[in-house]
């Protein structure tokens, strides 16, 4: 894969400009991963009204994949219910093993699918997720 | 001695012995302190063995088992020469990991010691195998703290002065992570004057700079072959003959007993005791055929070439803006570095996808080290006889555009 695959404009559209990056302190849930391989970091916050994702924020730091596919988990994760949330993210996982995935319930981050032939960046793409899982699944 | 031009010229002319630039000219390798790339005597040193005396070491008495055998201990006692030991001292590993797995859990089930000591800014392999045997056989562990990249030489003073005698201190050479070269030879007298055992992980030594193990103050020496030219999985542990009569064996199995019985069972002498079941032996004979070629190359030349090549990588990084070098001023065959804004994982991608240049990023394997430099992870490029300086040009000007890639992105 070429470098402009993998850093494709998409990718650097929401590393670059991502709406969910910052510290919310009003946030109902706070949970942190850490990706020890390449030392990135990552906060998430998390907003609940009536069983819904409200709003959901990342403050951290890592690689321009990191932070591009936090970004995106944002977006997609904002509105939905905590049970469409789980399914979500458990659709995330199972397209990164590269088992059988629902990709209409993943939106823009099938774009990352790409990604799973490369096994030194899917802690990259994953670790968002996987802190979200985290976070989610209390 | 040599003009940095000539010897440019020189290994240049070098470049053609390593197949890989030939399968992919526009390569510009500069991972080899990770590993090295293999030149065409190596390779058909390894091709000539399976094709012409293949056949298990010390245990047949037909011809075939008699060349294989005497190839293997020829590379015992070629390698011994390189590095300035006897022959009885030099054990065939795995690599340096290994080798220092052997110290690191022979040592501590010995009874002779109750400290091991290492710096923090030591690889993995040179820190986790002395903390988990000490900790598991109720020895004292001491991580000793480092100024940044360097040692502090009055904390080592310090803590030496307090030692009883029965300690180990185990040192690299050269750091992976950061090209700095510890003053291990006055290291290796303190550890002496103070009655303990010096241990030096020469991973990174051994391939850029002529070491002599004898007149060294050095009880322990660990390498990798394929540091060095040779293949992956071959490795040396060298030790003064009393020590390693000493030290318990690692691998139990074939050929490193002496008379098994149905309760005990009796080790063989010497440094057959560390080297049970069927050894890699055309790793072995690999490492013959590099250090062939590196002597033939010169070792001097190319510690001078390597030297030149970092000075000239390290004044060429520091007039791009953006990044900061967090190697010592004096650094050798590596320099590391990280840029402002930019994590490292997208410079090396940029550099390796885009211009072809290969160059690593992350902790390397040293992640104390990392924390000490205030950065979590950074690139490092790293030097060895096939570079030159086209490399470096081509290595800056690629830093230069990643850069200002990623900065047009913000």
């Amino acid at each position: 894969m070429s470098f402009d695959d993998i850093y494709s404009d998409f990718i650097m559209h929401h590393y670059r400009n991502s709406g969910h990056r910052g510290i919310d302190k009003e946030s109902d849930l706070m949970e942190k991963g850490a990706n020890l391989s390449c030392g990135d970091e990552i906060t998430l916050f998390v907003r609940m009204k009536e069983g819904k994702i409200t709003s959901l924020a990342f403050d951290g730091h890592g690689c321009a994949i990191s932070q591009a596919s936090a970004s995106v988990m944002a977006d997609l994760l904002e509105g939905k219910t905590l049970e469409e949330a789980r399914k979500t993210l458990s659709n995330f996982s199972k397209m990164l093993r590269g088992e059988i995935f629902d990709e209409n319930l993943l939106g823009d981050a099938v774009l990352f699918e790409r990604l799973r032939e490369y096994p030194m960046r899917i802690k990259c793409v994953s670790l968002a997720w996987k802190t979200a899982e985290r976070a989610l699944m209390k | 001695m040599f003009s940095p031009e000539d010897l440019n010229g020189y290994f240049k002319g070098l470049k053609g012995d390593f197949p890989i630039f030939s399968h992919d000219p526009s390569l510009v390798y500069l991972d080899s302190a990770a590993t090295t790339q293999k030149p065409s005597a190596v390779l058909a040193a390894v091709r000539d063995f399976y094709e012409r005396n293949n056949s298990n070491v010390h245990r047949g008495v037909y011809p075939l088992a008699e060349a294989a055998t005497e190839l293997y201990e020829s590379s015992r006692r070629r390698l011994s020469g390189f590095v300035g030991c006897w022959p009885g001292e030099l054990v065939f590993t795995k690599g340096s990991t290994e080798g220092l797995n052997v110290l690191a859990s022979s040592l501590s089930i010995s009874g002779d010691y109750d400290t091991f000591i290492v710096p923090v800014f030591e690889h993995h392999s040179n820190f986790v195998p002395w903390q988990y045997h000490a900790r598991r056989n109720g020895l004292r562990f001491i991580p000793l703290p480092v100024r940044q990249n360097s040692l502090d030489m009055s904390l080592v003073y310090e803590t030496l002065q307090q030692m009883d005698g029965r300690f180990v201190f185990s040192l690299a050479g050269l750091v992976n992570s950061t090209g700095y070269r510890p003053p291990f030879e006055e290291i290796g007298s303190l550890v002496h004057s103070a009655g303990g055992v010096m241990v030096l992980d020469s991973a990174q030594l051994i391939p850029h700079e002529k070491f002599s193990f004898g007149e060294s103050n050095v009880d322990f020496l660990v390498f990798s072959g394929h540091k060095m030219l040779a293949e992956t999985g071959i490795g040396c542990l060298v030790g003064r003959e009393k020590l390693l009569g000493e030290l318990n064996p690692f691998v139990f199995g074939g050929q490193m007993i002496d008379m098994v019985g149905k309760e005990e069972t009796t080790f063989a002498e010497g440094v057959a005791k560390f080297e049970g079941g069927t050894q890699n032996i055309s790793g072995a004979i690999s490492m013959m055929a590099a250090v062939e070629y590196l002597e033939n190359a010169g070792m001097e030349r190319v510690s001078a070439h390597v030297s030149n090549l970092v000075a000239m990588a390290r004044e060429k990084i520091e007039a791009i803006g953006g990044y900061r070098i967090h190697s010592p001023e004096s650094s050798r065959a590596v320099i590391t570095f990280t840029h402002s804004r930019v994590h490292s994982h997208d410079i090396a991608e940029f550099l390796g996808r885009k211009m072809n240049v290969a160059l690593r990023s992350g902790h390397h394997c040293s992640q104390l080290q990392m924390k000490e430099l205030g950065v979590v992870s950074a690139c490092r490029v790293s030097f060895y006889l096939y570079n030159t300086f086209e490399d470096v040009d081509r290595l800056a000007d690629s830093l230069e555009e990643a850069g200002r890639w990623f900065d047009e992105f913000r």
